[in-house]
């Protein structure tokens, strides 16, 4: 029996079979080989679309932020395009809107949401919300400043949201930090429905996000500061002079349409600060200054809290100056109380370093009124009633009136005729003899400026040198002064007879003094005019030598060292530092005619003049006494040693023509 | 159409049917039945695929529709298992799918034409409206059912209305029972 041909059938059959499991096999791993290969490819898209899709997202709200100036509007694109892209349910912003170091954030009215009736509730809830650092988001991002995802926000302590969340279906959240550097400056929070986690991803995108919203914040805050910095003082943090103007200016206009005027307006100058600045130093007239501002600020806060004070606003409008614009009922009754309250503020000693320093002010007073055209002028008539108020005595408040108007536009006049004055060398310089006392002989001639105006009439110093003084013309008048007496100088000590050089002694200002370069200026003049410094004196105020005490003692040694002699005058009648005047190289002090003036034969009192030329001869200077007017008190003067005097008694000023004859006879 | 949902239905086909009566729907209609889960194909190649399961089993489109959505949730919860764990029942899970599930559909197949579905909720109800061209909505039943025996939850399921009936959309009523 033979199975060959059934056998072969069979193993073709099991071949075949074989084969058939061979090549299913083949299939079944061809096709999990491809499934393995769509699902790295589908995972590989998936990536690759929310990669783009979340820089698209990221380069949409960066070049909004780099476009806007706005941080609120930027934020209500971001949570809008981040609401848009993810459908998260809803998106808030919060803000922190107090100091750097209030740490609040505070809910916004910029949301966004899929369903705006539905999540209306959670809204409300948002809006007023105000969250401290704390354990729950969004507070949690003052400490953690980067993205926090919260699968569960009804878990959290302390999320007073939660039923307002509940009622609107909202599971989970994300928040995203708004940062500026290290500081949270906002926050924006997101809502699921669901509970599904971001990606870490996606956080990171969000974390940038948060920082492009940042940087609008700080472009918004450099904006802010240079605009507080172009309105306050930095100083006292007060306004400054430019929003001063500017607020007085609206309301002088509103003033002007309404016909209604009740504003007044304080000008006020701190009397003792300049000394202190001068004695102290910047850094203790600083804290002067600061100090001071505060107590103003204190009775202005006091005045502004009442009723019948409709608007009251102090600023700092210069150095040591400060302006308070009041509108209220019967305002002029207010002004000059709030003007005595400021003085009274100021009366109480302030301990500056080691030293009580005290602070006076001079106040004036102007009312707005329909004669005003422009609000600069009624800050321009209250300076002047501050500068009346300041020219009787510290502590003074001055109201503007009429006459001083008529004073003012005098005394504008008066600057304008002394320009033309200057431009046509309209001055001319007498000359009142200074004669030493033992033996009544010229040693000298104070050179004493006069003014001919166009009527020919002489016009006398103290007519004109206080507006020169203040209007700044004494520089070009003293440097004619100056230039004039040297030539003279030379003219007259070629007439006069044999002996000792006669000098011309020559008043100097104070802001003439403190000129730059005025020492070189003097040396100049002599090589210019060919005089010889012996020649020449000096006479220098005691305020030229106590402001800048350091100034004052190193120019008068060059001038010295130059061979100029260097006299103090008006000794006695002003602040006499002596603490100063004793670091100071004068040669001769000039006792001031005030001292002698009234001495005569039946009732007289030397004590004082006796006690200065002491203090001459312990410092090593001679003394000149001014205003010596009889023979009693030459013979007095000459009693206590005192070496030179002028006066009447000797010679009233003369013209030059007159010095060259007194010379010329010997 | 996305080529997921052919090998979705494929490998339903496969496992129902036996892996030779797939070759035979492609051949009856005409198709080569190459489909990748990345690519798309003519929205028409799955209609003649439908039409030829229909004739082959002697069924209507409709009856099979449903049964192989119904029979491809286990194969996508396979292949898709985080679609399924977000959503902890079958209500959590229909109210996602246009926040969650199609959005993702989108990350996974771009261009993906995923419908829109309208919620009309209940207590015991939820209604979806569904409004597509394809025209898919007893598939869209079988999915449903499919997540039930997934969730282990009983319900019905009907249609008040439907496009089938020149309806502008369909309702679809899930009901808890």
């Amino acid at each position: 029996m033979s199975f060959e041909p059934h056998s072969k059938e069979f193993e073709t059959a099991e071949r075949l079979q074989k084969k058939c499991m061979r090549l299913e096999r083949e299939l079944a791993r061809e096709k999990s080989a491809r499934r393995e290969a769509e699902s790295i490819a589908e995972l590989g898209l998936r990536e690759l679309y929310i990669n783009r899709e979340q820089l698209k997202l990221l380069n949409s709200i960066s070049s909004f932020a780099n476009d806007c100036d706005d941080p609120y509007q930027t934020l209500e694109y971001a949570t809008h395009e981040i609401c848009l892209a993810t459908g998260w349910a809803v998106g808030h912003a919060l803000v922190r809107r107090g100091p750097s170091d209030d740490e609040r954030l505070e809910g916004t009215d910029i949301w966004a949401a899929q369903d705006s009736d539905v999540i209306f509730p959670f809204i409300e809830a948002s809006r007023s919300l105000v969250a401290w650092p704390c354990a729950s988001v969004p507070g949690r991002l003052f400490l953690e400043q980067a993205p926090i995802w919260t699968p569960d926000i009804h878990a959290q302590a302390a999320f007073s949201r939660s039923p307002a969340a509940e009622r609107c279906g909202l599971r989970s959240s994300i928040a995203v930090p708004v940062l500026m550097g290290h500081e949270l400056v906002g926050a924006l929070e997101f809502y699921q429905t669901e509970t599904i986690e971001p990606e870490p991803e996606f956080l990171e995108i969000l974390m940038q996000i948060g920082t492009q919203i940042g940087r609008v914040f700080k472009r918004r805050r450099h904006a802010d500061i240079l605009r507080v910095n172009a309105t306050t003082d930095a100083l006292t943090g007060l306004p400054n002079r430019v929003a001063f103007e500017a607020e007085l200016q609206s309301v002088f206009m509103a003033e002007h349409e309404s016909s209604d005027f009740r504003l007044s307006l304080i000008y006020m100058d701190l009397d003792g600060f300049k000394l202190v600045n001068d004695t102290l130093g910047h850094v203790a007239g600083d804290m002067l200054l600061m100090a001071m501002a505060e107590r103003l600020r204190d009775v202005v806060d006091k005045y502004a809290a009442l009723a019948w004070i409709e608007q009251i606003l102090l600023a700092r409008i210069g150095g040591d100056e400060f302006a308070i614009m009041i509108r209220a009922d019967g305002n002029e009754g207010t002004a000059t109380e709030i003007a005595s309250a400021l003085h009274k503020c100021l009366l109480p000693s302030q301990r500056i370093g080691t030293n009580d320093v005290r602070a006076m002010a001079s106040i004036g007073i102007a009312f707005n009124h329909p004669v005003y055209e422009a609000s600069q002028e009624l800050l321009r008539d209250a300076d002047v009633a501050m500068y009346q108020a300041k020219s009787t005595a510290p502590g003074q408040t001055v109201i503007f009136s009429d006459q001083m108007r008529t004073e003012a536009l005098v005394r504008l006049d008066l600057e304008a005729d002394l320009r033309r004055a200057i431009e046509t060398s309209a001055f001319e310089l007498h000359y009142q003899p200074i004669v030493s006392l033992a033996g009544r002989t010229l040693v000298g001639f104070e050179a004493l400026v006069r003014w001919r105006r166009h009527d020919n009439e002489i016009v006398m110093p103290d007519v004109f040198i206080s507006s020169a003084e203040a209007c700044g013309l004494i520089i070009p008048i003293g440097t004619w002064v100056l230039r004039e007496a040297c030539r003279a100088a030379g003219r007259l000590q070629s007439v006069r007879m044999a002996g000792k050089p006669i000098y011309i002694s020559v008043n100097v200002a104070i802001q003439q003094f403190q000129q730059l370069h005025f020492v070189e200026l003097v040396r100049d003049i002599l090589l210019e005019t060919g005089a010889d410094a012996k020649w020449i004196r000096l006479e220098l105020t005691e305020s030229s030598a106590v402001t800048n005490p350091a100034y004052a003692a190193h120019a008068i040694e060059q001038l010295r060292t130059m061979g100029i002699q260097v006299s103090l005058d008006d000794f006695g009648t002003g602040y006499s530092s002596l603490a100063h005047l004793q670091t100071m190289p004068f040669d001769t002090i000039k006792i001031d005619r005030s001292f002698v003036m009234k001495q005569t034969e039946t009732n007289s009192n030397w004590s004082i003049v006796s006690a200065m030329k002491q203090l001459a001869d312990s410092m090593g200077m001679a003394v000149i006494v001014e205003g010596v007017e009889n023979e009693f008190q030459l013979a007095e003067l000459d009693n206590l040693g005192c070496q030179f005097g002028q006066g009447w008694l000797f010679k009233k000023p003369m013209p030059e023509a007159e010095a060259v004859k007194l010379l010329t006879l010997g | 159409m996305k080529g997921i949902i052919f090998n979705v239905v494929e490998d339903v086909v496969a496992i129902e049917w036996g892996p030779s009566v797939w070759d035979k729907l492609l051949s009856q209609a005409g198709l080569d039945g190459a489909y990748t889960s990345l690519g798309s194909y003519p929205d028409e190649q799955f209609s003649r695929l439908i039409s030829a399961a229909s004739e082959l089993m002697g069924d209507s489109k409709a009856r099979l529709l449903l049964r192989i959505g119904r029979l491809a949730i286990p194969k996508l919860y396979k292949r898709f298992p985080k679609f399924f764990d977000q959503a902890a029942n079958l209500r959590s899970f229909v109210l996602s799918i246009n926040t969650i599930i199609h959005p993702e559909v989108h990350k996974l197949y771009t261009g993906a034409g995923c419908p829109h579905f309208h919620f009309v909720e209940t207590e015991n109800t939820v209604t979806l409206g569904y409004n597509s061209p394809r025209k898919l909505c007893y598939l869209a039943q079988g999915f449903i059912l499919g997540l039930a025996d997934y969730y282990d939850e009983t319900i019905s399921v009907r249609q008040p209305i439907c496009m089938h009936d020149d309806h502008p959309m369909c309702q679809i009523e899930i009901a808890w029972v």
